[in-house]
């Protein structure tokens, strides 16, 4: 009988191999093109006026779990308290502009290579039978008597249940999932990937963008664990649980109020921002400290040192740093090329001082919260970003839009962010 | 049983033990050496993918449509391309090429992109680049119609310039314009740069621009500052604009040669990804936000060849294979040619020339929302079969367009290895 | 005898002019300790760092900032308009670069901004060569503009070349203020960010402002005696202050306590304090840590009872500040005028540049 001989050289290969099946990218970045464990939708909106198509799904041939959180980013300010605002210069002198940041979660379940698409303002139901369309037929949604849509499709859940409830139409926002295990614990399956189309409803104009993606180190020693703390502290090799946000955020925009020369529309750029850090089990809103540089055509530079907000950041160029006050804006010459940075500096993220800078834990005052997973709540680096922007076309009564990503340049480092879960 | 041996049996019996014992730890070390290799290679390919969100050394804008008469659209179309540096420091110069991929129709030999376009006639392919130099200061956006272009003359820095001390109030484009020999401090400009506008109106076709070094010897960029260029297009139909954002392949460091861009592991830039995956509505779905029957979505898509011979102008040729989720889990698949660049103007139009009976039709699906993975396959040697593209959301009310959207598609895993050949 | 006593008288004389010397010398020398302890800086001469404690852009008012370079060589500025918008303390940064050329003044008005044009015509308001882009304020804007002396590359640098000053007008009225900006010159060739002004690599900044006011609710003597006035004139007195501990990077809060002991012309003393921020603005005698001290007895609470006072402010920390006084008739028609303050004793502070 003959001896098969074989190659030591292609048994390690095909060791290494099968184990890299189902391994993710190794690959450290926040992506809007690839999948990931955790996807967030920067911008949702539904507030009567404009509404937003999620659309979500798992491109591997195995069955997801998903975890969800709306966070409603809605803010009024301390005293005036029927005056909405976003950030502390909205609100009249020496009032805060309080920040909602409330977080609504629900769970999803999806088959293999399984597309699902809700509208967020009446969510969906979930509907067993549910009939296919067929060919000759509008193929659409219907609306059940509680105002959720029912959709063709299979949905795991209960029937008649929400598979994704609705958030009413005064929501701005975002949408944060992320893929979890059957005990509900976060799950480094790498296995999702979204886009968001915001409609006017009256005009039926709309922008669509890609949801952003990080990818989990599924590294069973040193990769994302089951404390209920998302660390996105991972370069994409050795240890760490999921992929580093980037270092700065850049894009181009249009100056404010600048003409296109082929349509004749005023041009009007909004820029939404989130953190990268969550802190959904305490209910706080995560400290963001942030520098804008500019640089014009011309190589011109401007920029807005320390810019702070909490939680959620929607404005238009022409109000940045403050309302009617923008410096990227037409006057400034016509086109801007904005980088968008973290500052180095530590933030309280809980305590009687949360928001300010800081040094150490002590500097927060009382009532420093600790995280689910141990983690101390007190003075750590002030949050990454992530977002997109959208554009506002203009003429004589009506408007075009579209909706881009951002790009994003390095990795933050060191402690990085986290996201308490509840 | 017992087995006795002799002194020169056991000495060789201990012999080819110890023979045996190294040979096995021989065979483990390769094992571990050949695991240890492929986890770099895994490392390497598992990085080295397109990307649409990070500054790159290749840039391509897989979609430039211009229609100022709209013979093809709704309304007058026309391209905004945008192109920026995120070099800190110093100036990069972008090669680059419009690819033409317009069809000229067989009975009245105007442009078409299918055979849609031309009421009855056949639309003949094409194929042809133009290409051109951007040079970029530090930092600096730039955009323009790809109706108009850019000339020289229209640049922001192009001069004049001043003077070095003491004669700075004098202006100036040279050295020789300056007194006393003192020059001309020109600094970074834009100099050298010229864009023209697209070959032809309608035009439907691609951008593709490489970060080269700049200066007398200027070849593609794989020195420390590369990667950093980034491009976006807003595609303007009416008072509609479409934005995406253009494709970028990351360098490796590795210095090319004889002009050819290997993108691949072990090449000179990224490999273009293995599968595009396609988020949409399937044509003729009711919008779920308004729900009325008569808004409907459908959505094209643009798919370009990552390979090219510019040289001898032979463009980059594949199959794209389609394999199509619905809502139900359930699964379709068809496939296309891809020869220079596909645009299917309806998604329902890939498979068939009847939409309503097409894999992407809402009926036909059965759902609204799909998911569409996109491969491709078979490209001509040495060419690659590598695959980019982007894709537009379109609401139609009655037919009549009333809303668009672009938006780049997903990507997973690596490609085979592709090749662009520069002229 | 009468040599030797004259010896002994002209060995003592000369024992006393040595004692007088050596005395005089001790003077003096103690004249140039105290120096040495007190801030160069001030808002008569160039330096490296311009600080312009009040820019304004409210309801009429507008602001026109002029900066020269006094040096035969280009210089380079970064520029950082502060402001407080919500009152917390908590400045914010909007930065912009400026070149000047060899001897070259500027000067931008701050509603508009600056662009640069070389189109504009002779006698424009953007004539001459633009020193670079500069943003307009948003209405409503109050604060400080801040600028330093940097290299090409944006670090530090010292050539004490730059000089500024500001004009506040009304322009409904025509009326203007006009003041200097408080320039820092450098110590050392060795500078380097964050920037410190401590004496060795920056002079420091002053450690107590001297303020000659008149206290709120004054009759102002030469409108009475113009006739304008009826005893129903009015004076009354702005204090703006910046701190010289600015963290531009991170834009923290940057807050202490300043002490005052405000004498009239009677010399009778009255103290008191009030919080200052990043930057702060304080209408004398009107707010709740000012009433007295700084109001006439013509008005409820007040308790200067002479028309002139001087106000000695004692800082915690570095600052600089700006004096304006209004002056309104029976009509309620006003003037305004401007003063830099005088300076005294010497703070460390620190600014850190983005």
């Amino acid at each position: 009988m003959r001896l098969v001989k074989r190659s030591p050289w292609l048994m390690g290969l095909g060791v290494l191999l099968a184990g890299l099946v189902t391994a993710p990218g190794a690959r450290g970045d926040v992506t809007s093109d690839e999948s990931g464990t955790l996807i967030i939708f920067p911008k949702v909106v539904s507030d009567g006026v404009r509404d937003t198509l999620i659309q979500l799904s798992n491109r591997t041939n195995s069955f997801v779990q998903v975890h969800c959180f709306y966070i409603n980013a809605s803010g009024t300010c301390s005293l005036t308290t029927d005056e909405s605002c976003e950030i502390d210069a909205d609100c009249p002198t020496n009032e805060q502009c309080i920040r909602q940041c409330n977080a609504t979660n629900f769970e999803l379940a999806l088959t293999a290579q399984q597309p699902v698409q809700w509208r967020v303002s009446t969510g969906r139901l979930t509907t067993i039978p549910s009939a296919p369309c067929r060919p000759g037929q509008n193929c659409q949604c219907t609306v059940d008597t509680s105002g959720q849509l029912v959709c063709p499709g299979l949905l795991i859940g209960q029937n008649q249940a929400s598979f994704v409830p609705p958030v009413g139409s005064q929501f701005v926002g975002e949408l944060k999932c992320y893929q979890m295990n059957s005990d509900g614990d976060p799950f480094p399956g790498n296995a999702l990937k979204g886009t968001a189309t915001i409609e006017d409803l009256s005009s039926a104009q709309i922008s669509e963008y890609n949801a952003l993606t990080v990818a989990a180190n599924a590294d069973v020693g040193g990769g994302l664990n089951t404390d209920k703390e998302l660390r996105l502290n991972w370069t994409g090799t050795g240890a760490g649980e999921m992929n580093y946000c980037p270092a700065s955020l850049v894009f181009t925009a249009n100056a404010e109020g600048v003409t296109d020369a082929f349509t004749g529309a005023t041009i009007s750029t909004e820029l939404t921002l989130v953190p990268c850090s969550e802190l959904i089990e305490e209910d706080l809103p995560a400290p963001v400290r942030v520098r804008f540089v500019g640089y014009n055509e011309f190589e011109q530079p401007l920029s807005i040192e320390a810019f702070s907000f909490d939680c959620f950041l929607n404005r238009r160029l022409a109000d940045l740093p403050v309302s009617g006050g923008g410096i990227f804006v037409n006057g400034n010459q016509d086109l801007w090329k904005i980088r968008i940075s973290p500052r180095p500096i530590n933030v309280c993220y809980s305590g009687s001082n949360r928001g300010s800078s800081c040094t150490q834990d002590s500097d927060c005052g009382t009532n420093v919260q600790t995280g689910p997973g141990g983690t101390v709540l007190g003075c750590l680096p002030a949050s990454g970003v992530l977002g997109v922007a959208e554009e506002f076309y203009s003429l004589g009564g009506s408007v075009g839009t579209a909706a881009f990503n951002l790009r994003h340049e390095g990795s933050r480092s060191g402690f990085g962010d986290i996201i308490t879960l509840p | 049983m017992v087995t006795i041996r002799t002194r020169s049996q056991r000495a060789r019996l201990s012999s080819e033990r110890s023979t045996a014992m190294k040979k096995m730890w021989q065979a483990a070390a390769r094992m571990g050496v050949g695991a240890g290799v492929a986890l770099v290679a895994m490392a390497g390919i598992a990085n080295a993918r397109s990307t649409t969100n990070r500054p790159a050394s290749i840039v391509v804008w897989p979609k430039i449509v211009v229609d100022t008469s709209a013979r093809w659209l709704v309304a007058p179309t026309d391209t905004r391309v945008m192109l920026s540096s995120t070099n800190a420091s110093g100036i990069k110069q972008a090669h680059c090429f419009y690819i033409n991929a317009t069809g000229h129709c067989s009975n009245d030999g105007a442009g078409c992109r299918d055979a849609t376009d031309c009421g009855g006639g056949e639309c003949v392919p094409s194929w042809n680049e133009t290409d051109f130099d951007v040079v970029l200061t530090q930092e600096q956006p730039l955009a323009w119609y790809a109706s108009g272009g850019l000339a020289r003359g229209r640049f922001p820095l192009e001069g004049p310039f001043r003077c070095n001390a003491p004669f700075v109030n004098l202006q100036c484009f040279s050295d020789a314009q300056c007194p006393n020999n003192v020059g001309c401090n020109t600094g970074q400009s834009n100099l050298g740069s010229a864009i023209p506008p697209v070959p032809e109106d309608p035009f439907i076709g691609a951008l593709v621009c490489i970060q080269f070094t700049g200066g007398s010897q200027s070849v593609p960029d794989q020195t420390a500052t590369q990667d950093k260029l980034y491009g976006d297009a807003t595609i303007l139909t009416g008072l509609n604009p479409a934005r995406y954002n253009a494709v970028g392949l990351e360098a490796t460091g590795n210095p090319v040669s004889n002009g050819e861009l290997v993108l691949a592991d072990g090449g000179n830039y990224a490999s273009c990804p293995g599968v595009l995956i396609l988020s949409h509505m399937f044509d003729g779905a009711v919008d779920p936000i308004t729900n009325v029957p008569v808004i409907q979505y459908s959505s094209d898509l643009t798919l370009v060849p990552c390979s090219n011979d510019f040289s001898t102008q032979t463009p980059g040729r594949s199959v794209a294979q389609f394999l199509v989720f619905n809502e139900f889990e359930q699964r379709f698949s068809t496939s296309r040619t891809v020869d220079c660049l596909f645009h299917a103007t309806q998604l329902s139009r890939i498979d068939t020339r009847n939409p309503a009976r097409s894999i992407f039709s809402a009926g036909v699906a059965g759902t609204l929302g799909g998911q569409t993975r996109i491969r491709g396959v078979g490209g001509v040697s040495p060419l690659g079969s590598g695959l980019l593209g982007v894709a537009q959301a379109n609401l139609d009310f009655f037919g009549l367009r009333i809303g668009s959207a672009a938006y780049d598609l997903h990507q997973q895993g690596n490609g085979r290895s592709d090749l662009m050949i520069l002229p | 005898m009468r040599g030797r006593t004259a010896r002994r008288i002209a060995m003592r004389a000369l024992y006393r002019s040595w004692l007088l010397g050596i005395g005089m010398l001790c003077v003096f020398a103690g004249a140039a300790g105290s120096q040495a302890q007190q801030t160069r800086s001030g808002t008569d001469r160039p330096g490296s760092i311009l600080m312009f404690p009040k820019v304004v852009r409210t309801g009429q008012r507008d602001t026109i900032v002029q900066i020269t370079n006094t040096g035969n060589s280009i210089n380079w500025v970064h520029c950082f308009y502060l402001s407080a918008p919500d009152g917390s303390g908590y400045c914010g940064a909007v930065d912009f670069e400026l070149v000047l050329t060899r001897q070259q003044p500027t000067q931008w008005r701050v509603s508009q901004g600056r662009r640069v044009d070389p189109t504009d015509s002779f006698g424009s308001a953007g004539a001459g060569f633009d020193p670079g882009l500069i943003p307009p304020v948003p209405p409503g804007f109050q604060g400080a503009l801040v600028c330093v002396e940097v290299d090409a590359n944006g670090n530090p640098l010292g050539q004490n070349r730059l000089k500024g000053e500001v004009t506040i007008m009304d322009d409904s009225t025509g009326d203007v203020s006009k003041y200097n900006a408080f320039a820092v010159a450098p110590v050392s060739e060795n500078l380097s960010n964050p920037l410190a002004l401590d004496g060795s690599e920056y002079e420091t900044c002053p450690g107590s402002l001297t303020l000659n006011f008149s206290p709120r609710g004054s009759l102002d003597p030469v409108i009475e005696n113009l006739g304008n006035g009826n005893l129903s004139s009015f004076i009354s007195t702005n204090l703006t202050l910046l701190s010289c501990n600015l963290d531009l990077a991170a834009g923290v809060r940057s807050n202490g306590t300043v002490s005052y002991i405000v004498y009239d012309e009677f010399e009778s003393s009255f103290s008191g304090s009030f919080p200052h921020q990043c930057w702060t603005t304080i209408d004398l005698g009107n707010t709740p840590q000012t009433t007295g001290q700084f109001r006439s007895t013509l008005l409820t609470g007040g308790a200067i009872a002479t028309i002139f006072a001087q106000a000695q402010l004692t800082l915690p920390t570095g600052l600089v500040g700006v004096a304006e006084s209004f002056h309104a008739d029976q009509a309620g028609v006003t003037g305004s005028a401007a003063s830099n303050l005088h300076t005294g004793g010497a703070r460390s502070a620190t600014i850190r540049l983005p």
